[in-house]
């Protein structure tokens, strides 16, 4: 079992349904490798240090995966040189310690979602604490106005 | 020449969290040892050690593949 990361970059000019048609088929393509996907994400659109294929920008896709027969990896080298919608791609070897969160593709789409929720929630109970203490503080002021004129009518009395 | 300007600390054995940054991804970093013309900086001028200069330049090739880095800067395009 060898690890590898990749990074690609697709043509900027596509829109993102069809970049999403191009990240299927490179996944496709490292299933039929025979590997699996571990980890991926998107650096999004950047500026090239110097054209590839007239382009001066383009959209950068970065994954790690594991293969088991290294031999295979051929497979995902062809297909970003025959893809004509994938400017440049490279192909690192690392070690199994490198890999980046690697529970992040094994979880369901539920618990993406139940993590937005509680985040969301989170937020508003937040609000909620602030209005709270807001309010709180302007009765603590109230209560310190009246104590302050509560004194100085006594010492007025006095 | 190589006494000109000499930096006698590598900065990799300074702060060892530095050596993290030795990667392809962090091109802004890497950056720091090209020149404005996009070639590798000599470690006799930056200082660092020969171990970490090789790691350097193999990762700054891997970043020039990949457009992250240029592998030339013309200054007249500028």
């Amino acid at each position: 079992m060898k690890f590898y990361e990749s990074t690609y970059i697709v043509h900027s000019a596509l829109q993102e349904g069809r970049l999403n048609d191009i990240i299927e088929s490179v996944n496709s393509s490292v299933k039929t490798a025979g590997g699996e996907i571990l980890y991926s994400d998107n650096w999004g659109r950047k500026k090239l240090s110097y054209m590839i294929e007239k382009q001066k920008y383009g959209t950068y896709v970065f994954f790690q995966f594991k293969i088991a027969d290294a031999s295979k990896i051929q497979i995902l080298n062809t297909e970003f040189n025959l893809n004509p919608n994938i400017l440049r791609g490279l192909i690192v070897n690392i070690d199994e310690t490198d890999i980046l969160e690697k529970n992040k593709e094994v979880e369901d789409d539920k618990s993406v979602k139940d993590v937005k929720n509680s985040k969301a929630q989170n937020v508003e109970n937040e609000k909620k604490e602030d209005k709270k203490l807001e309010n709180s503080d302007e009765d603590k002021i109230s209560d310190n106005s009246d104590q302050s004129n509560d004194s100085e009518n006594e010492d007025k009395e006095k | 020449m190589a006494i000109l300007g000499k930096s006698k600390i590598c900065p990799f054995k300074e702060d060892s969290k530095l050596i993290k940054k030795i990667n392809y991804k962090e091109h802004k970093f890497l950056k720091k040892f090209l020149t404005d013309q996009g070639k590798i900086i000599p470690a006799h001028v930056t200082g660092v050690s020969a171990k970490y200069q090789r790691m350097l330049t193999k990762e700054i090739k891997k970043a020039r593949i990949l457009a992250l880095l240029p592998f030339v800067v013309d200054p007249r395009e500028n």
